[in-house]
């Protein structure tokens, strides 16, 4: 089962962290697809474009197709610049 | 010459002559270094003799606008402050979000420049064409926010008003420009040149109209630019927490700066969070002039001597107040960080320079009678009455008022003093963010974090890669950050928090100033102000070599040990190889110096003539 784990505006919405009930490798867009709206549209712009990054166990993330596997720490970093 | 955006005109002041005179702007120099910081560094290079004092009254103050400057749109009420760094040796600069920016366009100016020293404390009111020199001896030696109001109450709450408080009046070397209570720039200590002038405060007010080449087009643009900025699916966040929401975001990252950058993870970060401020502290939102998208969180002192007092906070004051020092409490972080503002200190190097004293004191290289107070991590009480000694130079503070650069090298500890070229490091902790350590070390004012931001694109590329790809990935970065933005003089932020698109820049400046600019022509100059700033460095310190571009032996030789990434430090070989890159991208010479071609390129023959002719040898 994979782990999402979320800072920011999507902590507030998921919580700051999400065990997917999946116990075979899935891809991240399949992943996507079972968030919220709301949460979706802070990850994903209408165009398909990742609005955040992911980080699959730190390394980022190939494209949504890439395959997670049940044992991935997924991590969905927003793009802030600190004042 | 101008159809609009510019006003064509330059203010320029002489305190010790009490004369002023109004100079055109020249259109080529608008064309090639637009405004804001590419009109300061070309002002410095032409006119600064080799060699001056940053202290002297030869210096110039540079405040400077952009074409986009004083329009309703998209975050365009900054201006840049500037001048030759008394902190740093090289150029120095930073921008303000400000009323006095419109004010000085409404007013008839692109820039106003200060040089001279008056006989005694004076501010300087500019009325449109009116220019006065009044007394200031009734505000000298007065806190900012006290300054603010009286000015205002004099001179209406319109006024655009740029003042300095009573630490950079005692010539503390990073003392800032500050407007409006708490806004603050000029980090390498350009609130000090302008005390040093005895220049109080800038109080500017216009009439005019500010010219425009076709201004039905550009109240359409910013209204449709407005509208894509509250789309965001970001926006209500941003809004709620600003750039508070980094201290969550830096902790998750292994970045947050704690106990002087020995760590990039701190213990307490919750208690110093954007949620805490939010759910505790904050009591009103402030933004700058024309911004839909304001960030400035306005918050209650709870506890400690400044109880009830309001300060206005963000990132990297709270994470060098806060963590930096071992301090946990959001109470003393804010404390802190309104002492600094009330005196006109910069936030950033007295966090840096508090840590780097701490750990002077916990490693014995400082004994604390000498201090004449008992130091340690976490103490909020003990840091504030330290930064009390540094902004009224009493005591040791005499000493620690040079900043940490100097401090180390009358004390020691040269390897854990976190500064690049002079100026103290932002709060990014870079013991596992090669790309970023290349980013500060390269900013062009010293480490900095307005054109050095480059964390989240590293992570996206990778922590740990080491490629040509990356080193490319941070030239694009600074050709916005430092280029685009602080030359049209406009905020960085709706870009970069909310995705708003670069390609209403263009658009924005055709219909202010009839110009055609696309993104390319836009880096072009990016890179030749780039360049200008490199030489004036290299001028003004007599030469270079590569290990001005080197961040500081911490991160090399002392590994995280705390946090998800402990036991990562940064690797030499691969950081000089990222170096490298970046200086053959640039154009620049194994030493960091451009080479003659590319200051050809650039339109900068002129500026390798006058290097050479000084006896530096640039390479072909």
């Amino acid at each position: 089962m994979p782990r999402l784990r979320f800072i920011g505006r999507l902590r507030e919405i998921l919580g700051s962290e999400l065990e997917l009930e999946a116990s075979s490798p899935i891809t991240l867009s399949q992943i996507l697809e079972k968030l919220p709206q709301e949460a979706r549209r802070l990850i994903l712009a209408e165009d398909g474009r990742l609005r955040v990054i992911v980080l699959v166990n730190e390394k980022p993330a190939q494209g949504l197709s890439q395959v997670i596997k049940p044992s991935d720490v997924v991590r969905f970093v927003p793009i802030v610049s600190g004042g | 010459m101008f159809k609009g955006g510019w006003t064509g005109k330059i203010l320029r002041v002489d305190l010790t002559r009490e004369k002023h005179a109004v100079q055109d702007l020249d259109g080529e120099v608008a064309r090639s270094f637009m405004g804001g910081r590419g009109l300061a560094v070309k002002i410095l290079w032409d006119e600064l003799k080799p060699g001056t004092d940053p202290l002297s009254p030869e210096n110039k103050l540079i405040l400077a606008t952009g074409p986009l400057t004083g329009f309703a749109l998209p975050s365009s009420g900054k201006l840049v402050v500037a001048s030759k760094s008394p902190l740093t040796g090289g150029y120095g600069d930073g921008n303000i979000g400000t009323r006095a920016s419109y004010q000085m366009k409404k007013a008839g100016y692109d820039a106003i420049v200060v040089e001279g020293r008056a006989k005694e404390p004076v501010v300087l009111v500019v009325e449109d064409s009116e220019i006065k020199l009044e007394k200031a001896d009734d505000l000298w030696g007065k806190d900012t926010y006290t300054v603010q109001d009286e000015l205002e109450e004099k001179h209406g709450k319109e006024a655009g008003i740029l003042m300095v408080g009573p630490g950079a009046e005692k010539l503390i070397r990073f003392g800032v420009v500050i407007s409006e209570k708490g806004r603050a720039g000029g980090r390498p200590g350009i609130g000090t040149v302008m005390a040093s002038k005895n220049l109080k405060a800038v109080v500017i007010k216009g009439t005019k109209e500010i010219p425009a080449y076709n201004r039905e087009e550009l109240r359409e643009l910013a209204a449709e630019g407005y509208k894509e900025i509250k789309a965001s699916a970001n926006y209500d966040f941003w809004v709620r927490q600003g750039t508070m929401a980094t201290i969550e975001w830096s902790q998750e990252n292994s970045v947050l700066p704690s106990y002087n950058f020995r760590e990039g993870w701190f213990e307490r970060a919750d208690e110093i969070s954007g949620t805490t401020m939010e759910k505790v502290y904050k009591v009103a939102q402030k933004g700058c002039p024309f911004c839909n998208m304001q960030c400035g969180n306005i918050c209650e002192i709870k506890e400690g001597p400044y109880k009830g007092w309001r300060v206005e906070i963000d990132y990297e004051n709270i994470a060098m107040l806060g963590s930096n020092l071992g301090i946990g409490s959001m109470d003393w972080a804010m404390t802190l960080n309104l002492y600094a503002d009330l005196q006109g200190i910069d936030t950033i190097t007295l966090g840096s320079v508090l840590a780097f004293t701490a750990e002077l004191v916990e490693k014995r290289m400082l004994p604390e009678d000498k201090l004449g107070l008992k130091l340690r991590w976490g103490d909020g009480e003990a840091m504030l009455q330290l930064a009390e000694l540094i902004a009224e130079r009493k005591g040791f503070g005499e000493k620690l008022g040079e900043g940490v650069k100097a401090l180390s090298k009358a004390l020691g500890g040269e390897w854990f003093a976190m500064h690049i070229k002079g100026l103290e490091i932002s709060a990014y902790d870079c013991h596992a963010a090669p790309g970023m350590a290349l980013a500060f070390a390269t900013s062009p004012i010293g480490a900095h974090h307005k054109d050095a931001w480059f964390i989240a694109w590293e992570l996206k590329i990778g922590r740990d890669v080491i490629s040509k790809e990356k080193v490319d990935r941070l030239l694009e970065m600074q050709r916005i950050r430092g280029g685009l933005f602080e030359a049209a003089v406009a905020c960085r932020l709706p870009w970069i928090e909310l995705g708003f698109s670069l390609e209403w820049y263009p658009k924005y400046l055709k219909a202010a100033t009839g110009l055609d600019f696309t993104l390319k022509e836009l880096y072009e100059m990016a890179d030749r102000i780039y360049d200008l700033i490199r030489c004036f460095w290299a001028r003004e310190h007599g030469g270079w070599s590569r290990e001005m571009d080197y961040p500081p032996e911490r991160w090399f030789k002392e590994p995280l040990t705390r946090g998800p990434l402990a036991g990562s430090k940064l690797s030499k070989e691969a950081y000089d190889k990222l170096l490298s890159w970046y200086y053959e991208a640039r154009g620049w010479d194994s030493r960091g110096l451009p080479r003659k071609s590319t200051l050809r390129e650039r339109g900068l023959g002129y500026v390798a003539e006058q290097l050479e002719a000084q006896g530096m040898k640039l390479e072909e």
